[in-house]
């Protein structure tokens, strides 16, 4: 039955792959005018050998897939990519590594999601070795490229688990056209953020465009919790008290949430408790929202012509400045690792150097996709690609060089952590009492901590 | 030689691959499930297995979600169940009538049951999306309020109850209509010279008779609700929040999602004791009453 609700979730999340049709003939092409590969690298040197990756339904593998045949090409090794939607991508890898099973090499994860947990059961490679060695590392790869923070978070105890292949961080999309229609400036605070909503709202239903709603931010659990933490921390929350008890019932935290839920329910779409990135970022690309809240890899979709009906009107700023003064964003990264199961760890990591090359990473930048190599962002090809956006890539570049690692509680047992907040998050914009739904997190966050450690 | 050998054990033989494959695919996960339900577990070595007792089941009886899933769940069946008793009662009447084009009527009102429940559930959450969905779009037409449908916590259970009566009315129509199709002419006749009118008729003879069909049509339904899976994990995934997780849906997410396996047993396992025990009411009140 799981497979019967994967394949039609699958139909559904195609929609969003759509958005990345255009980037990709971009990427190609850059991939066509690339250097070839360092003359004293064998890449056959595992040929023959078959690599299982199994991929979250992401833009990142939108990108990757249809270019599998030229690593087959430049490897003699079959590439066989898998790619399901979140949930299912999840429970698939969960069933898979606990069971010791050999038919996943590599794998797509979340350091502050993944690694605790992987690490903890064994799940997960180091790949020191592998980096270490000049006859199994290409010297093109140059490890050192990577933002130097987001690598440091694949990093447990002096051994590295994982390549970075994205990050990004949450930022604010607006309407340029319904802001300069209506005279409004970009807000650069917390209060000017509600004031901005509140005049839209007003001008709106005066424009007579009252369908359009100011604001699209996650409301569902327990996606809304990696919006949520942005929040959070600009109030001056934290996940835990000094003592390692859960501080989500601090006065911060309640004001944090109070803020954000009175903003989503009064200037968000009535469905907001059902609604993550996806639904979102649908109605920002249909016009219907004149604000949203989500991550910067979006802007693909919503500067995408194929998906999107707000092409060059789109705005981007920095996450709003807390009471403090101060932006407290903080930044999310995917990537890739090997599974300590495998039986072709060689081969996998030759599809990572592969997949995570400069070429790839730059190709990725010029898809929409936010690469994790800093040569792509500055590299001459990108900054005078189609789809470049100044403005998207100075508050993506702001956020990344002031934003914490921890969007999610610092646990091992990380969903059920997200999802204690997130239960209060949907109490909250429900329009229940705040300080009551965040006791509730507490005793859950405990508990969690209590039965998996930190 | 072979063959004689065969002969002489057939009474074991013969049944022997049913028999291991009820061993292996459900005596096996049910012994493995109670096992599980007194264990503290996730899915690998980390955190090392334990054994707790009934410690997961006071766990249970003290989360406050469990409660509400479990509420949740009677809520669905109880607004879903007698619903399709009573419509699948009336589209059994009628298609026991002889009417133009009857086969085909007959063959299309079955088709939701055919239906594969996920894309059911697919169809219908498209159908009932607030912003984009059709019902939305009727229910403007006829000057009527749009409806959040099921994205509101009040009304996502009575949304999913709506896609249930839709998807299971047929399975109850078609085991009141093999009862009514049974039914002999010869008692139907009798009444109508005795000048018993069709309300009569219906409530003092057709029902009656038929009332053992109706009885198990409701005691599988209820069984099957109360475990209902698939409608509410496609449409809702449980939400808003916990507004529409019954408690399959809790266990599930309490292993696949929470990696809290051990919890999760506990929590089926009490979902199989109540699904046992409202079957077993049923069945008593339905004997108790002849």
């Amino acid at each position: 039955m799981t497979r019967k609700i994967l394949i039609a979730l699958a139909l559904s999340v195609l929609l969003v792959g759509v958005s990345f049709a255009n980037g990709q003939k971009e990427a190609t092409k850059a991939m066509q005018a690339g250097t070839t590969q360092a003359a004293g690298f064998n890449w056959k040197a595992n040929s023959g050998q078959t690599v299982n990756v199994v991929l979250d339904s992401h833009p990142w593998q939108k990108f990757i897939q249809p270019l599998a045949a030229e690593f087959e090409a430049k490897s003699g090794i079959h590439l066989d990519l898998q790619a399901y939607p979140e949930d299912q991508f999840r429970q698939k890898l969960l069933v898979n590594l606990s069971a010791g099973s050999t038919s996943v090499d590599s794998y797509m994860f979340m350091p502050a999601q993944d690694l605790a947990l992987y690490g903890k059961n064994g799940w997960i490679q180091p790949i020191d070795s592998y980096l270490n060695d000049p006859s199994k590392t290409s010297p093109n790869f140059d490890v050192n490229d990577f933002f130097k923070g987001v690598r440091a978070s694949y990093d447990v105890n002096g051994k590295t688990y994982g390549i970075p292949l994205h990050v990004e961080t949450f930022i604010l999309f607006y309407r340029t056209d319904l802001f300069k229609k209506f005279g409004l400036e970009v807000p650069q605070t917390m209060d000017q953020l509600k004031a901005v909503a509140e005049k839209l709202k007003q001008d709106l239903a005066a424009a007579g465009e009252s369908n359009v709603y100011p604001i699209a931010m996650r409301g569902k659990t327990p996606d809304a919790t990696s919006s949520m933490v942005n929040f959070l921390f600009s109030w001056g929350g934290t996940w835990f008290n000094a003592d390692g008890s859960s501080a989500l019932d601090s006065p911060a935290s309640v004001q944090a949430l109070t803020y954000y839920a009175g903003l989503l329910s009064k200037f968000g779409p009535p469905d907001a408790t059902s609604n993550s990135w996806q639904a979102d970022t649908q109605l920002f690309a249909q016009g219907q929202a004149a604000m949203m809240y989500d991550s910067n890899v979006f802007k693909a979709i919503v500067s995408n012509p194929q998906s999107s009906k707000v092409v060059g009107n789109v705005g981007y700023a920095p996450l709003p400045a807390g009471p403090d003064g101060k932006r407290h964003p903080t930044v999310l990264t995917w990537g890739l690792g090997i599974n300590t199961a495998s039986q072709h760890k060689d081969a996998a990591w030759d599809f990572i150097q592969w997949a995570l090359d400069k070429q790839n990473q730059l190709g990725y930048l010029q898809a929409g996709g936010p690469s994790a190599r800093a040569s792509a962002w500055e590299s001459p090809d990108f900054l005078s690609s189609n789809g470049y956006s100044k403005s998207w890539v100075d508050v993506s570049n702001l956020q990344y060089s002031i934003a914490k690692g921890d969007w999610n509680p610092p646990i091992v047992n990380v969903q059920q952590g997200r999802n204690a907040y997130g239960l209060a998050i949907v109490s909250a914009i429900q329009g229940n009492d705040v300080s009551t739904a965040l006791k509730d997190s507490v005793k859950r966050m405990d508990q969690a901590v209590k039965e998996f450690g930190r | 030689m072979r063959s004689s050998w065969i002969d002489r054990n057939l009474s074991w033989v013969f049944p022997l691959p049913a028999i291991l494959a009820v061993l292996l695919l459900i005596v096996g996960p049910v012994i493995a499930n109670l096992a599980f339900s007194v264990q503290n577990r996730s899915w690998g070595i980390f955190p090392v297995p334990s054994f707790v007792g009934l410690g997961n089941f006071v766990s249970a009886f003290e989360d406050s979600r469990f409660w509400s899933s479990a509420l949740n769940m009677f809520y669905l069946t109880i607004i879903a169940v007698p619903a399709e008793a009573i419509l699948g009662l009336a589209l059994a009447l009628l298609l026991n009538r002889d009417f133009f084009l009857k086969g085909v009527v007959r063959s299309l009102v079955l088709l939701p049951m055919i239906a594969t429940p996920v894309a059911v559930a697919l169809i219908w959450s498209l159908m009932m999306n607030p912003e984009l969905g059709v019902l939305n779009y009727f229910l403007q037409s006829l000057h009527l309020h749009r409806s959040l449908w099921a994205t509101s916590p009040a009304l996502a259970i009575p949304s999913i109850a709506l896609v249930d009566i839709w998807e299971w009315t047929p399975f109850m129509a078609l085991i009141m209509l093999a009862a009514l199709q049974s039914l002999s002419q010869d008692q139907m006749e009798a009444a109508k010279i005795d000048g018993a009118n069709a309300l009569q008729r219906l409530f003092r003879i057709i029902l009656p008779l038929i009332r053992p069909a109706v009885v198990v049509a409701v005691i599988l339904r209820t069984i099957d609700a109360l475990k209902t899976f698939d409608i509410i994990y496609v449409i809702t995934q449980g939400g808003p929040g916990t507004a529409s997780e019954t408690l399959n849906v809790y266990a599930f997410k309490s292993s696949f999602l929470y990696l809290r396996i051990g919890y999760s047993a506990s929590l089926l396992v009490i979902l199989a004791l109540v699904v046992v025990g409202v079957a077993a009411i049923l069945n008593i009140w339905a004997r108790g009453e002849k």
